[in-house]
């Protein structure tokens, strides 16, 4: 894996994730790709953080979750705060069914679990371009 | 890295080239991940047994589809494909739950010896 793999400057990426393992994997592949992750547990915990901290540039957010969705979070950051922030949907299926619904409920990409570095970085620097 | 050369993987119900490419092969990362796979395996299963118990097929639902998103991680194939079963027969209530719980109860088992191998290898 070369270096070509990394971002020049920091991105800073909301993971919203409970499952404990999956956390550690987005902290191990985001930080050799160059990114710094910030965490929530679940749907409402992200909708309050992109709400307060600006300085977000990708939200990469698991569908199923206690308390709230991945897709009601995302319709609610999407309709309510209107904001365009990159939201990648991240889930155990990649199923035609899963990707429609995703982007259905405004999310921009979709992936499957457990992702590569080269498949991550990718897909952040894909959506990172298009906001520019 | 040094240590990188006594990483190797294992064979059987679990693959753990994943954890060891994304860990770049450093020893405490690979053990900090296999620890935290291990624990979230008893964890899950140890609720997922409650589900069953209490015939509360929304929660095993809930319950097997998060163990089944972390399984792949360390290469469960088998244990991720019965997981999707059971997920399915709870989430249509399915007569066959408790046949497929305890399938997944004995890969898990399984899983976990083959885990605790790959620590003490790591030790």
């Amino acid at each position: 894996m070369g270096d070509s793999l990394r971002f020049d400057e920091e991105i800073t990426i909301l993971v919203v994730e409970d499952n404990p393992l999956n956390q550690k994997l987005a902290d191990i592949v985001l930080k050799n790709i160059g990114c710094k992750p910030i965490y929530a547990e679940n749907g409402e915990e992200a909708v309050q953080l992109v709400r307060q901290n600006s300085r977000i540039d990708v939200v990469l957010m698991d569908i199923r979750m206690p308390v709230m969705d991945g897709y009601e979070a995302t319709r609610i950051i999407r309709k309510i705060y209107k904001s365009d922030i990159p939201i990648i949907g991240l889930s155990a299926n990649a199923f035609e069914e899963d990707v429609e619904k995703a982007l259905e409920a405004g999310m921009n990409s979709h992936i499957a679990k457990p992702y590569s570095e080269e498949e991550i970085f990718n897909v952040i620097k894909q959506w990172l371009r298009k906001r520019m | 890295m040094a240590e990188k050369e006594n990483v190797v993987p294992s064979s059987g119900l679990i693959n753990m080239e994943y954890i060891i490419d994304i860990s770049r092969g450093e020893v405490a990362t690979i053990r900090d991940m296999t620890n935290t796979a291990l624990n979230q395996l008893i964890d899950y299963m140890q609720r997922m047994k409650g589900d069953v118990k209490e015939g509360n097929w929304e929660d095993l639902s809930f319950n097997t589809h998060k163990l089944r998103s972390s399984v792949r991680i360390i290469g469960a194939v088998t244990l991720q494909h019965k997981l999707m079963e059971l997920e399915k027969a709870a989430n249509t209530n399915g007569a066959d739950i408790p046949e497929l719980f305890e399938a997944s109860q004995k890969i898990t088992s399984e899983i976990i010896k083959e885990l605790k191998q790959e620590l003490d290898k790591l030790a």
